[in-house]
């Protein structure tokens, strides 16, 4: 697990273009009054498939598997690095819908001027599980041709990502509007819901990281048979 | 040389099948101490096996041993005791020299800043500079100053002397002599720049589509050949020549010294590593 972190510190070190971090901006769209909720967390995917693709390209992966790692090491890195990009920009959102909060908009705040889901404290736990899911697609996707990782790779995998991401926050979506209680939970801010948005909140963290690492195993499997 | 201790390198049997290309059961041994060349023509395999060897590609079969400790159980130790350069670094375009020194500190727990230091100064690197700032030769060189800077014995190398000009190129094998001064550490350098070959290397690995075709001492190889000139070529000489080039008035062929003396042979001399390539590669590599 350290040498998946520190290959992560040298993915940003080599690989991460320092002018990407304006898409961290796009969390900013919190902000817009009546703006889907979904679009802002898939927002990261078109920063990580900008991301990857600049890793495809240094194959900064190439000089990793020289160093003294193991090779499934170079999944287990690839991973974190992700990772850290989507608590990144989860926290990003996390700021920017404290503010909305605080915005009055037409009798409202910008927060709950919304239709749908609202971007309380339950909904950054569907985001975890939105990106888990994510992550269990794209991950063995990504590596479904061992290291050699092409630009088609690349494109299926963030393609087959963002319909599986799509099709879970419409579940979350479908519920909140059909089951009463979970409705409750997802479609207001009440104080009194905060302990349930909270165990929303632990349960998709919980989702995020099973299914991130159920991705991560996957594709360590395809990475150490095509070389 | 059978390896074991004696060995800081022994590869045996190692396979690679790619639908295009072929790794054959390449087997050589390195001993401590020594300076091995590995040549052979683009595209004969040598980086395959290098990569083979480091396990940043995994063979089909086949085992390193690298000081008695095989390469596939022990990969994080064995690697830590090998500096490895893939030739000049193509792809961090945009990313300083240090920067990627950081990286490789990160992973080498033996990796030595002043020595980093030294190479650079040593080489007239500036780290501060981004790998598109930097001369094919400048990336070569720095590759290599990262390699070295932690606490190897076994040093490979792919292609150092590659886009270096003839004074830098002459610098890089001293550097090569200079690890080997100790009679422990050794070298393996690929190249199909001979001449370097001829100065430096104490062994000799000859690929051919992907076969070893020779591996030996350098001056075993080159002294049991012969390279024979004469007028007309004659019958004996197409028989036991390994290949020959000839023209109407004249030929050249080169032999093994166990079949001389041949008639028609009017001068005899001994090859170069670069005729001997020439000469096998064109026999169809013929194991030497």
């Amino acid at each position: 697990m350290r040498t998946a972190f520190k290959l992560a510190r040298a993915h940003f070190k080599l690989d991460f273009p320092k002018p990407m971090l304006i898409m961290l901006l796009m969390s900013v769209t919190m902000l817009a009054p009546n703006y889907p909720r979904i679009v802002v967390i898939m927002f990261f995917i078109m920063m990580m498939g900008s991301l990857l693709s600049v890793v495809r390209e240094t194959r900064s992966e190439d000089m990793f598997l020289t160093l003294p790692i193991r090779r499934r090491d170079v999944v287990g890195g690839q991973t974190v690095y992700i990772v850290c990009i989507q608590t990144l920009y989860l926290l990003c959102c996390t700021v920017t819908s404290v503010v909305s909060m605080f915005i009055p908009f037409f009798g409202k705040t910008i927060a709950t001027y919304q239709p749908g889901i609202l971007a309380n404290v339950a909904f950054f736990g569907i985001s975890l599980a939105v990106y888990g899911a994510f992550n269990l697609v794209f991950l063995p996707l990504y590596y479904r041709k061992g290291s050699n990782v092409s630009a088609a790779s690349l494109t299926i995998a963030c393609l087959v990502g963002i319909l599986v991401a799509i099709l879970t926050y419409g579940i979350f979506e479908t519920l909140a509007q059909t089951v009463p209680p979970i409705g409750k939970i997802l479609l207001n801010f009440d104080v009194e819901t905060l302990p349930w948005q909270f165990l929303f909140l632990i349960g998709g963290a919980a989702l995020y990281a099973a299914l991130t690492f159920f991705g991560t195993r996957l594709a360590e499997k395809r990475y150490m048979r095509g070389n | 040389m059978t390896g074991g201790e004696s060995a800081a390198l022994k590869v045996e049997n190692l396979c690679k099948d790619y639908k295009k290309f072929k790794l054959e059961n390449v087997s050589f041994v390195l001993p401590k101490g020594y300076i091995m060349g590995f040549v052979g023509r683009n595209g004969a395999g040598k980086s395959t096996t290098l990569n083979c060897i480091m396990r940043s590609v995994i063979p089909d079969g086949g085992k390193v041993t690298v000081y008695g400790r095989d390469m596939e159980q022990n990969e994080i130790a064995v690697k830590n005791d090998i500096a490895f350069s893939a030739g000049a670094l193509q792809s961090f375009r945009r990313v300083r020299g240090d920067e990627i020194a950081e990286v490789y500190g990160m992973f080498y727990p033996t990796f030595d800043f002043d020595k980093y230091e030294s190479l650079k100064k040593r080489f007239s690197l500036d780290g501060s500079k981004r790998m598109k700032e930097m001369s094919a030769g400048m990336r070569v060189k720095f590759s290599v100053a990262l390699a070295m800077s932690h606490d190897a014995r076994l040093y490979i190398f792919d292609e150092p002397t590659s886009g270096l000009d003839p004074v830098s190129r002459d610098e890089m094998l001293d550097l090569f002599a200079e690890i080997v001064e100790d009679g422990e550490k050794s070298v393996l350098f690929s190249t199909h720049i001979t001449s370097d070959l001829d100065k430096i290397a104490d062994y000799l690995t000859v690929i051919d589509n992907g076969r070893i075709i020779a591996s030996g001492v350098k001056d075993e190889i080159l002294d049991s050949h012969a390279l024979i000139s004469g007028g007309e070529i004659s019958e004996e000489v197409e028989k036991k020549a390994v290949a020959y080039k000839k023209t109407p008035l004249n030929f050249t062929a080169l032999v093994k010294r166990s079949d001389l003396p041949i008639a028609a042979a009017e001068t005899v001399s001994r090859p170069d590593i670069e005729q001997l390539l020439i000469y096998y590669a064109k026999a169809g590599g013929d194991r030497i």
